[in-house]
C-alpha cells in the first residue's frame, strides 16, 4: 500500500514538474497587410479608379465581387442619379408639463447606375487567405479625359464600327465628356496666356 | 513533331508554355486531353483539341451577365448566365493551317503546342522551366498596360486534373477581356437604416485574334494563372446590340 502510495506521489510530481505535453507557444496569426494601392488608391486626371476588396471561399468569385463592385464604384463616379426620400414624422401626446414629444426622422438616399463601361481594367490584383475564404483586392482604372480621348482615336480608325457606334447613346455622353474636356484644356490654355 | 517523351515532374513546363506570346510563330495554340491508355490517341485527342482552341481564338463571343447584392454583412453572388458560343467549321479549317510542334506528356494530362506552317521552335522555346526558380511574373498583380494590346489574367485553384485549372483560369482570362472591352454596370443602392445594393453587369462582346500571350502558376499556393491579349484595333470585337442600348 505504501509503495503504491509513493507511487502516486511521484507521478504527480513529475506531471505537476513537467507538465503533459509540455508548453507550445502559440500560433501566430498571420495578417497579410492589404496592398498599399488599396489603402491609398493612385491619382491621375486621365483616369478614374476605384479600389475594393471581397472574400469568398472561391478565390474566382472573391475576384469578380471585388472587381465588380470597383467598376459600379467607378459607373457611379461617372454618372449617378440620386434620389433621397425623407420621411418626419412629430407628435405631441399629452399636455402642459406631461406633454411627451415623439419624433421619427428617417432618410433614405437611392443611387442609379447605369452606364457602359470602355476600356477599364484591372490594373492591380491582389489576394489573401483568410481563414476558409480567400479575400480579394482589385484596382480597377477607367481612362477618361485624355486616354478617352486616345480610345475615341483609335475607334475612329475602324470606319465600320464607328459608323455603328456613332449612332449610339453611349457615343453622344463619350462625344460630349471629350467636347467638355477640349474645352477645360482651351481654358487652361487662355488663363496660361 | 518532337514528343517530349515520358512523364516530366510536375511543376515544370516547356517555355512555349509559360510564355507561348514571346513565340516567333503565327497562331500558336496549345491544346489539352486527358491521359489515354495508348499515349497516340491522347496525343491525337490534344492536337484536336488544339484545333478548337484556334477556332475560339479566332472569335469567341461572350454575352451574359451577373448580379450580386451587396449589403452590410457581405456582398452576394445571385448566380450569372455567361454563354461563350464560336464558329466550329473554323475547327476544321485549322487542320490544313496549324503543325504541331511538341507535344509533353504528364501524369494527369497532355498537352500540345500548334503553330502557322513555316515555325521552327528555337532552344530556348524547348527548354524546362522550373516554375520555383523563377520569379512570379509581374502581370500576375495586374494587367499590363500595352498600346497594341488588350489584356487580362484569369486565375484557377488546383484541381484534380491540372488540365481543368489551366482551362478554367483561361476562360476566366478571356471572361475578363471581354469585360475591360465592354461592360454595361447598372445599379440601384439604398442608403437609409440599413444600406444594401444590387449591382447588375452584362457582356455582350466578340472577341477576335485573341491569343494566350503567358501562363503562370504559383507553387506556394497552388494558383494558375493565365494570361491573354487581343489586338486594340480589333475594336470592331463590340457586338453592334451592345452599344444602341
Amino acid at each position: 500500500m505504501r509503495s503504491f502510495i509513493s507511487l502516486v506521489v511521484v507521478v504527480a510530481l513529475a506531471l505537476s514538474t513537467f507538465g503533459c505535453g509540455g508548453s507550445k507557444p502559440l500560433t501566430q496569426t498571420r495578417i497579410d497587410p492589404m496592398p498599399e494601392w488599396f489603402s491609398n488608391p493612385p491619382q491621375d486626371p486621365n483616369f478614374l479608379y476605384a479600389a475594393r476588396t471581397a472574400s469568398s471561399r472561391d478565390l474566382n468569385l472573391a475576384i469578380e465581387k471585388a472587381t465588380t463592385t470597383a467598376r459600379a464604384e467607378i459607373a457611379r463616379q461617372y454618372e449617378v442619379k440620386v434620389e433621397g426620400l425623407t420621411k418626419s414624422f412629430q407628435e405631441e401626446v399629452g399636455t402642459n408639463e406631461d406633454a411627451e414629444i415623439n419624433q421619427l426622422f428617417s432618410q433614405t438616399i437611392k443611387t442609379v447606375v447605369s452606364t457602359q463601361l470602355m476600356g477599364s481594367r484591372a490594373a492591380k490584383t491582389s489576394h489573401v487567405k483568410d481563414g476558409m475564404n480567400y479575400r480579394a483586392y482589385v484596382l480597377v482604372e477607367y481612362p477618361i479625359g485624355a486616354a478617352n480621348q486616345a480610345f475615341m482615336n483609335a475607334l475612329k480608325a475602324n470606319q465600320n464600327m464607328y459608323t455603328r457606334f456613332r449612332s449610339s447613346e453611349s457615343f453622344k455622353e463619350m462625344d460630349d465628356e471629350v467636347q467638355k474636356y477640349e474645352e477645360w484644356k482651351k481654358a487652361q490654355a487662355s488663363k496660361m496666356q | 513533331m518532337l514528343a517530349t517523351a515520358g512523364v516530366s515532374a510536375a511543376q515544370e513546363y516547356p517555355e512555349w508554355f509559360l510564355n507561348p506570346g514571346a513565340l516567333d510563330c503565327r497562331t500558336p495554340v496549345v491544346g489539352y486531353s486527358y491521359p489515354a491508355y495508348h499515349a497516340d490517341s491522347a496525343a491525337v485527342l490534344a492536337i484536336r483539341d488544339g484545333f478548337i482552341n484556334y477556332a475560339r481564338q479566332q472569335a469567341l463571343r461572350i454575352s451574359g451577365g451577373q448580379a450580386f447584392w451587396n449589403t452590410e454583412i457581405g456582398m452576394f453572388w445571385m448566380g450569372s448566365n455567361f454563354v461563350e458560343s464560336f464558329d466550329s467549321s473554323r475547327a476544321g479549317n485549322a487542320e490544313n493551317i496549324l503543325v504541331a510542334q511538341d507535344t509533353v506528356f504528364r501524369d494527369s494530362f497532355i498537352f500540345t503546342l500548334l503553330t502557322g506552317a513555316g515555325c521552327e521552335l528555337s532552344d530556348h522555346a524547348l527548354a524546362t522551366r522550373r516554375v520555383q526558380a523563377l520569379a512570379p511574373p509581374a502581370w500576375v498583380g495586374g494587367t499590363p498596360k500595352d498600346s497594341a494590346f488588350h489584356y487580362a489574367v484569369g486565375l484557377a485553384p488546383q484541381y484534380f486534373y491540372e488540365l481543368s485549372s489551366w482551362r478554367e483560369a483561361e476562360k476566366y482570362a478571356c471572361r475578363n477581356l471581354a469585360r475591360t472591352i465592354l461592360t454595361s454596370v447598372k445599379s440601384v443602392g439604398k442608403i437609409g437604416y440599413q444600406g444594401q445594393e444590387i449591382i447588375n453587369e452584362e457582356v455582350p462582346v466578340l472577341l477576335r485574334d485573341w491569343e494566350v500571350a503567358a501562363r503562370w502558376m504559383n507553387p506556394d499556393e497552388k494558383i494558375f494563372y493565365v494570361l491573354v491579349r487581343m489586338p486594340k484595333q480589333q475594336f470592331g470585337a463590340l457586338e453592334p446590340e451592345s452599344v444602341s442600348k
